[in-house]
């Protein structure tokens, strides 16, 4: 068989086998390996530099929910709540002796306080 | 399309490129470096001569590689490659006759050193780079290419032809059996297209390691079937001056080939590959290749068995063939470990020459 034929051969294969079926990166074996290296482990490579923390840290809320929301099997409501939560969080840090954060101590005793004198036998 | 058309339409696309980035604000920077050391012993068998080698195999050079990308614009990525190996030994270069151990490069062998620009047209690159079609012979999903694959002559391909009725050693292993992959790496304009469902068009055009123009065309083709398995091939063409000084008879160097390889789920595999090379003098000869390979994945470990054949890729009417099988151990995904043994002939006519016979066994691991 000559090149030419083999090549239309292969060709016709290729069309035929492209019926169905998703495009995949096909990654030549002889080229450094994708995946984890030995030293620069799970992402391969020793990252120099990288913005892309700060990217992350403010993305666009829907495309965070989305992605957080998929790969966890939570619902963009839970999601926001979550992020809500991280903000409490972080206000909480940093506002450990401020006066709001006692007055907010405070009340949470109160409710403590009130839930346990409805308890209380009258 | 002609010579001629190609360059200005790339060209222009290019520059294009380039000015819808000027007034982008920038966005998500990224600088990383990366590479692999791959180092094997090697004993070869010219028939008359045996040694051991300790080598850097070609198939998959120790190098290193710096890159960087910047999106530059909604969907509009900047960025740079610059890969360079440092091969101590490099298996095609090691020789038998006379005995030749040590090859030390003094420089960085360049690989890449390009940059690029991507985005929902597709991708331009400039510099020094793969062609539209480097490795479109070596499409290979078997898991055993850094051991072996279409490149067969990577290994041991300096080894020169020992003439049966004694004699110094002949020619080399790869003058004979070579996978004649288009133009390789070299300084050239690359346009590559957006994924068109499981298909990729990409044409280059520059000057090739011998300083001659070169241009290369090409389809590359990848698809996941599920329970069909994956499939990968690529089917091209190049075109490069022979020569820059006149009288040229030789004129235009022309290479046709391509390659598919089709991984089952089962972990079967199957790999061909074919090129011709021909030139516009009437005298030339075509310089033929195939290769086909067979192979099993199971886990962690990956077998294979191949052949090719060279026909008048140094001589008219000569034909080389190799045979070898192959095993891969890849205990992480950073670290392969191999083995794999091969027997090469040549049968040319008016001369007999003694069968060279390489085992590698060696390591490659990703840093």
């Amino acid at each position: 068989m000559g090149t030419r034929e083999a090549l239309m051969s292969v060709s016709l294969a290729a069309a035929l086998a492209g019926c169905g079926g998703q495009p995949f990166e096909y990654h030549p074996g002889t080229e450094i390996p994708k995946g984890p290296g030995l030293l620069s482990g799970e992402s391969g490579a020793f990252v120099l530099y990288s913005s892309d923390k700060k990217v992350k840290a403010d993305p666009p809320p829907a495309t965070a929910q989305a992605v957080a929301g998929d790969a966890a099997g939570v619902s963009p409501e839970e999601f926001r709540e979550f992020q809500e939560f991280q903000e409490f969080r972080r206000w909480k840090e940093s506002a450990k002796d401020a006066p709001e954060f006692r007055e907010f101590q405070d009340w949470r005793e109160w409710k403590a306080y009130r839930s346990w004198k409805e308890q209380q036998p009258k | 399309m002609t010579k001629s058309a190609l360059k200005p339409l790339v060209l222009s696309a290019a520059v294009a490129s380039a000015l819808a980035v000027l007034a982008a604000p920038a966005y998500a920077l990224e600088a990383k470096i990366s590479g692999q050391v791959n180092r094997a012993i090697m004993h070869a068998d010219d028939g008359v001569d045996s040694e051991i080698f300790h080598v850097d195999p070609d198939n998959s050079s120790t190098r290193f590689r710096f890159t960087g990308s910047e999106d530059i614009g909604p969907g509009l990525k900047a960025g740079i490659v610059w890969e360079v190996e440092d091969q101590s030994n490099d298996s095609d270069k090691v020789t038998l006759s006379p005995v030749v151990k040590s090859v030390k490069g003094t420089t960085f062998g360049e690989r890449k050193m390009e940059v690029y620009f991507a985005g929902a047209f597709g991708q331009v690159t400039v510099g020094q780079g793969d062609g539209a079609m480097n490795g479109g012979i070596e499409v290979d999903l078997s898991g055993t290419t850094v051991i072996s694959y279409s490149g067969t002559a990577d290994l041991g391909g300096a080894i020169g032809w020992r003439p049966t009725g004694g004699g110094a050693a002949v020619s080399s292993l790869r003058g004979s059996i070579n996978q004649q992959d288009f133009e390789s790496r070299y300084d050239r304009l690359r346009y590559d297209s957006p994924k068109l469902g499981p298909i990729t068009i990409a044409v280059s055009t520059g000057s090739n390691g011998s300083g001659n123009d070169a241009q290369e065309y090409g389809i590359w083709y990848s698809q996941n079937l599920g329970a069909g398995g994956k499939i990968a091939g690529a089917l091209g063409f190049s075109t490069s001056d022979t020569a820059t000084a006149a009288p040229n008879v030789a004129g235009d160097k022309e290479t046709t080939g391509g390659s598919i390889s089709w991984l089952h789920p089962s972990g079967w595999n199957v790999t061909f590959a074919t090129s011709q090379v021909e030139d516009d003098d009437p005298a030339g000869r075509k310089k033929k290749f195939n290769y086909v390979k067979g192979g099993y994945m199971m886990g962690k470990h990956a077998f294979s068995v191949d052949f090719a054949r060279g026909e008048e890729q140094a001589a008219a009417d000569e034909e080389a063939e190799h045979f070898g099988f192959q095993y891969v151990f890849v205990p992480t995904k950073a670290v392969d470990l191999y083995a794999g043994f091969k027997t090469v002939s040549l049968d040319r006519p008016g001369a007999d020459f003694e069968d060279i016979q390489i085992i590698t066994v060696g390591s490659r691991v990703k840093f």
